[in-house]
């Protein structure tokens, strides 16, 4: 099934992530010295003694010409040295990757779940089209999909959390069952207790633009000749439904995901702070208005790899899964 | 050729208008649309009518004494003020009527922005198609598509100091049209095929006259589907700036109101701040939405529903 075209497709598609990675970056570094003032006082701890900000400066690079700097940043950023957070007084890169665990889980799990279920509700809409299941699945869907997720996010914790006292309100762990020392399972049960309302507004927000894309798919795939077969050999609805059509309607919804993912990691920012959930998305949000702007830079650094990466990584299955497509 | 273009929509309009009408779910956009329009206009004239304590952003209501339950001058809904006021004692109802404005003025500006730029790149693009310029756009298209593009807008209103709307309409627009430029593209490359193209080369067309005059008009109804979506999702963009603290503080959009409703800790005490602007969020953006859908399920023969 793999061919050269196959390895030569890859090889494109990670060069062409490098590129849009060095657009970022380079995106970044003009931000950040073109604004007016003196780019000095914002990586700058005001803080910090004199001797220091002089240190501070010379590993910048802040006194020589624009492209040098260029250069030494670039130079930082690929040997990983994105400066110390003022926040913490640790390495930006330390902190980044102790909250990317965080921010992959809440993620992941999150467009795992909204795939699921916008492909299986996505599915049942397009067999039985307008149906009354159609027109409510079709509204509701609509209706969550265009609310705002952060203000669901804040209802969600005024239910659950105010009201009922079933969730946490926030965060990821709760510290005082933790410095108790509990088992494996205990911390487990914990974290997924706190990623339950995260995750729930997540999915909810973002499962309709997946069951639309499912139901346009299928409702073309059912036109299709070998349906048709399938439907003339008698063949149980269910096996048309799940077996024949759905395979090969899943796959353009595939595609359609690498144009959400920005969108979503936007949505990820969101409710990762509603829920002060200890990721990069939310540091993102506290280092920018705590001004701690080497940290800012590090967390948008790599939220643009993850975007960036999870592109590659869906495009790459696709080809992979559908062998009709051409890899030049 | 203005002209034309003029003809073309309203042709389209004739023509589809019927088939819009009898489609149950167009119609309730449509209807939710002309309300929210109706809240955008009834805005300057409810604040002239109940005078400057009403202004949606430093009015406030100096009668109003403390509300024990909230520890500030937040009330419930009264007669004085429909749906109550915040904490400093500004009318609720009169932000939220500012809210339908500034919403149609973000999603509607942003959303023909986008849909022009992206439908130019997208008809050059599929012209040209395999062509330099071609590939050219696409990779362009592709680095965009990999930018998370709210958390640069929260980098650049943090270095900026704050993003006003302008500001944030601009780069908005440069970072909406890429969707409308692939689906224009593809439609293109196949209508660039069709005979009636081999002809007007034959005739000896312009690449311009046959871009313009023959192949756009083709395109509008794509174009004007992805502009509707586009504008739900500018406004969701909007708002979740503004709810992170990072929009333009002299205007009072419906994310502002959630994000001084956060900041000042009321969420749990008064819900009648914060449910106006999520739902005016919701039901302006599903409104655009659902036009969308149903414009797409009429000028799509393949998704029209049988009878």
């Amino acid at each position: 099934m793999i061919h050269v075209g196959f390895t030569k497709y890859i090889t494109r598609r990670i060069l062409e992530g490098i590129i849009s990675l060095f657009v970022v970056i380079t995106i970044i570094f003009f931000l950040f010295r073109v604004m007016p003032g003196d780019p000095v006082s914002m990586i700058l701890d005001p803080k910090m003694t004199p001797e220091m900000k002089e240190m501070i400066r010379n590993s910048y690079g802040l006194n020589e010409p624009i492209f040098v700097q260029y250069g030494i940043y670039l130079k930082n950023i690929i040997t990983l040295n994105m400066g110390n957070s003022f926040h913490y007084s640790k390495p930006v890169f330390e902190i980044i990757m102790e909250k990317l665990p965080n921010t992959l889980l809440l993620f992941t799990s999150a467009s795992i779940l909204a795939s699921v279920l916008g492909i299986f509700l996505g599915r049942i809409i397009a067999w039985k089209r307008n149906s009354n299941t159609e027109y409510i699945l079709s509204v509701v869907g609509l209706f969550f999909y265009n609310m705002p997720l952060f203000w669901l996010g804040l209802i969600l914790i005024y239910i659950f959390s105010f009201s009922l006292g079933l969730f946490p309100i926030g965060g990821m762990i709760d510290y005082q069952l933790w410095s108790f020392n509990p088992s494996i399972i205990e911390k487990i049960l914990d974290i997924l207790h706190h990623l339950f309302l995260p995750l729930i507004t997540l999915t909810v927000s973002s499962f309709c633009g997946m069951m639309f894309l499912m139901r346009t798919s299928m409702v073309e795939t059912l036109k299709e000749d070998y349906v048709i077969a399938a439907k003339a050999r008698g063949l149980p609805d269910k096996v048309i439904r799940n077996k024949y059509a759905a395979r090969n309607a899943e796959l353009p919804v595939i595609t359609a995901l690498i144009l959400g993912i920005s969108g979503s990691i936007g949505g990820g920012v969101l409710t990762e702070t509603v829920f002060s959930w200890p990721g990069i998305g939310y540091e993102l949000f506290r280092s920018t208005m705590e001004r701690d702007y080497p940290l800012a830079q590090g967390c948008f650094f790599m939220l643009s790899l993850i975007t960036i990466v999870s592109v590659i990584v869906i495009d790459v299955v696709y080809s992979y899964l559908d062998p009709r497509i051409s890899y030049d | 050729m203005i002209k034309d273009y003029i003809n073309e929509i309203k042709e389209i309009f004739n023509e589809n208008w019927p088939r819009f009408r009898s489609n149950k779910i167009g119609m309730i956009g449509l209807v939710i649309l002309i309300i929210f329009l109706f809240f955008a206009m009834f805005g300057p004239i409810y604040v002239k009518i109940m005078g400057p304590e009403y202004l949606p952003v430093n009015g406030m209501d100096l009668s109003l004494e403390i509300n024990p339950n909230t520890n500030s001058y937040a009330w419930p809904p009264s007669l004085k003020h429909i749906m109550g006021t915040d904490a400093k004692g500004s009318d609720i109802f009169s932000q939220f009527l500012n809210g339908s404005k500034l919403g149609f003025i973000i999603g509607i500006s942003i959303a023909i922005g986008a849909t022009v730029l992206g439908t130019t790149f997208g008809l050059i693009s599929g012209y040209w198609g395999g062509t330099l310029i071609d590939s050219c756009i696409m990779r362009i298209v592709d680095i965009m598509i990999c930018i998370p593009f709210l958390p640069l807008l929260i980098i650049i209103s943090a270095v900026s100091g704050s993003m006003n709307l302008i500001t944030f309409i601009i780069i908005m627009i440069m970072f909406s049209w890429t969707g409308v430029c692939r689906v224009v593209r593809s439609q293109t490359l196949s209508l660039r095929t069709r005979l009636y193209i081999d002809s007007a080369k034959a005739t000896g067309a312009s690449n311009c006259r046959i871009l313009f005059k023959h192949i756009a008009p083709n395109v509008i109804p794509l174009s004007f589907y992805e502009m509707t979506m586009i504008v739900g999702a500018a406004i969701l963009t909007e708002a979740g700036l503004s709810f992170l603290g990072f929009g333009d503080p002299t205007q009072m959009s419906w994310g502002m109101m959630i994000n001084y409703c956060r900041a000042q800790s009321h969420v749990f005490k008064s819900l009648w701040w914060i449910l106006p602007s999520g739902l005016g969020i919701t039901f302006l953006s599903m409104a655009f939405y659902l036009i969308g859908r149903s414009f797409d399920e009429i000028v799509n023969p393949r998704l029209r529903k049988r009878k």
